[in-house]
């Protein structure tokens, strides 16, 4: 198999190798659990640095996670794994059809990427990832205070972006699945009031948690801080 | 407060001040304003964007190194102090991602991005590859060969051997993508290009060109793209509206004037 070829069959399994404590992996899911697909998954220890490892270097040369294979076809990074999902999904895609509103989707994208991302990976490595590996870890809490402080930052900009709108891009975008997946490592690491006490914010996310598809809350899918730590990468739709 | 934006033909801008302001924007033609700088990736990507998409789009510029991005002033139009800006008429918005979306959905013509769902994720694997695997040591040997030398100071050679080697293997695999994948790097044309137009741009403007040219492939494909006419038809070629070395060193942007749509 090589990246990107093309060769798939219908009838193959979708399949994501990834990590529950990885916030790209929980957005791959969650988009999954949004649009209907059903997704195998693979552990990949990122605790014990698989990802840097010979046999999955040869299927994502630069060691992106997670990995998505259907077939012959493997993907890897979120980057290009989100739009394949929600191409090969039910429904509508959830990019949106006017200029204003895609340029405000990606523009919420990468303010996540940049402005949340790090430190939502700080809070986890430092409380939750560290202490798996080295049960003696001291925990660097100067590092998670200004973690902490550069998250609410930008929720407070997010906070004033959301006034009078239910989504980042008025309607469910993209831009939300990237967001969710903060909002959730925010509260499972226990900075669940960075989002609550912004009540735009906290409206948004109950908005977030209410979506269905059948039976199942979507924002189900992502992993519950036992799931990390057991290493345990579930996917239930 | 100062209007960052009062510049160029729309500055006049539209009649309705209220246009844009709900997100919907006309096909009409309106002028794009860019603020950005010469010397930074993003805005070169969104700048080709406007070009390939036949968008007209008046040039502003934003002195990063002078902290100009970081002012009250610009603060107001990108809270996160992103660079470039984007303004129509009264829609803003910041950052390579937004903005080039925006231009392309509001471009003329055929749309840039696939709609075969694995083309697509070629697409933003190679783009994705770009941002976090190029552009941090493009960045680097821009500050350290250009940046510096305007400032009369010596460049830190660990650093510049450092992203010259770190830029091996990611120029590597986009050699024998290009290999296997015809002119382009997915096959057409697509965002993939763009973002490494930029960075394989900005290499040549700081002296960095032999990382190119023992690469046979990328070499191609960059002969190419210098002369690539825009995908949306226009007889206008994006590379030539590239800042050179000397823009850079005097802060100049070129605008997107399109007379034949």
């Amino acid at each position: 198999m090589a990246l990107f070829s093309r060769k798939k069959k219908a009838q193959d399994a979708i399949r994501l190798k990834g990590f529950p404590g990885h916030l790209d992996t929980c957005k791959c899911l969650y988009m999954a659990a949004e649009k209907g697909i059903h997704i195998e998954t693979d552990l990949l220890d990122m605790t014990g640095c698989e990802q840097d490892e010979k046999a999955f270097r040869a299927v994502s040369p630069f060691g992106k996670v997670p990995c998505l294979s259907e077939g012959d076809l493997i993907i890897s990074g979120a980057a290009a794994i989100l739009p394949y999902i929600d191409i090969r999904g039910a429904g509508q895609s959830l990019t949106p059809r006017k200029a204003a509103r895609l340029g405000e989707q990606n523009y919420w994208i990468e303010v996540g990427q940049r402005h949340v991302a790090p430190f939502i990976d700080a809070l986890l490595e430092e409380q939750v990832l560290r202490p798996m590996c080295d049960a003696g870890h001291a925990t660097d809490e100067t590092r998670i205070d200004e973690a902490a402080g550069e998250i609410d930052t930008a929720f407070s900009i997010a906070e004033r972006h959301l006034q009078g709108r239910e989504y980042f891009a008025v309607d469910y975008s993209f831009a939300d699945i990237h967001w969710a997946a903060y909002a959730h490592f925010c509260d499972i690491t226990g900075h669940g009031s960075l989002v609550a006490r912004h009540a735009g914010l906290k409206q948004w996310l109950d908005r977030i948690k209410a979506r269905s598809r059948g039976a199942r809350r979507t924002y189900d899918v992502f992993p519950d801080l036992g799931q990390i730590r057991g290493k345990e990468l579930r996917f239930v739709a | 407060m100062t209007d960052l934006f009062a510049f160029g033909r729309a500055a006049v801008g539209a009649s309705d001040a209220s246009y844009g302001l709900a997100g919907d924007m006309k096909k009409t033609q309106y002028v794009l304003q860019l603020l950005g700088s010469p010397g930074q990736a993003d805005t070169l990507k969104c700048l080709v964007t406007a070009i390939e998409m036949g968008m007209e789009t008046d040039t502003g510029v934003i002195d990063m190194r002078a902290g100009q991005h970081e002012s009250e002033d610009y603060l107001t139009l990108s809270p996160f102090g992103m660079v470039p800006t984007l303004k129509e008429a009264e829609y803003y918005v910041a950052g390579e991602t937004g903005i080039m979306s925006y231009i392309e959905a509001r471009g003329l013509g055929k749309r840039l991005p696939p709609k075969n769902a694995a083309l697509l994720a070629e697409q933003n694997y190679w783009s994705d590859l770009a941002c976090t695997e190029v552009g941090p040591h493009v960045e680097t040997l821009v500050r350290e060969r250009i940046y510096k030398e305007m400032a009369g100071v010596d460049a830190d050679e660990q650093a510049v051997a450092a992203a010259r080697a770190a830029l091996v293997a990611p120029l590597d695999a986009l050699n024998a993508q290009l290999g296997s994948n015809g002119m382009f790097i997915i096959g057409n044309y697509s965002f993939a290009d763009i973002h490494w137009t930029a960075y394989v741009h900005l290499l040549y403007e700081a002296g960095e060109g032999e990382q190119i040219d023992q690469r046979r492939n990328i070499l191609a494909w960059f002969d190419s793209i210098r002369t690539h006419k825009s995908f949306s038809g226009q007889n206008i070629v994006a590379y030539e509206l590239l800042p050179g070395l000397d823009d850079i060193r005097h802060n100049r942007l070129r605008s997107v004037e399109i007379d034949d749509f």
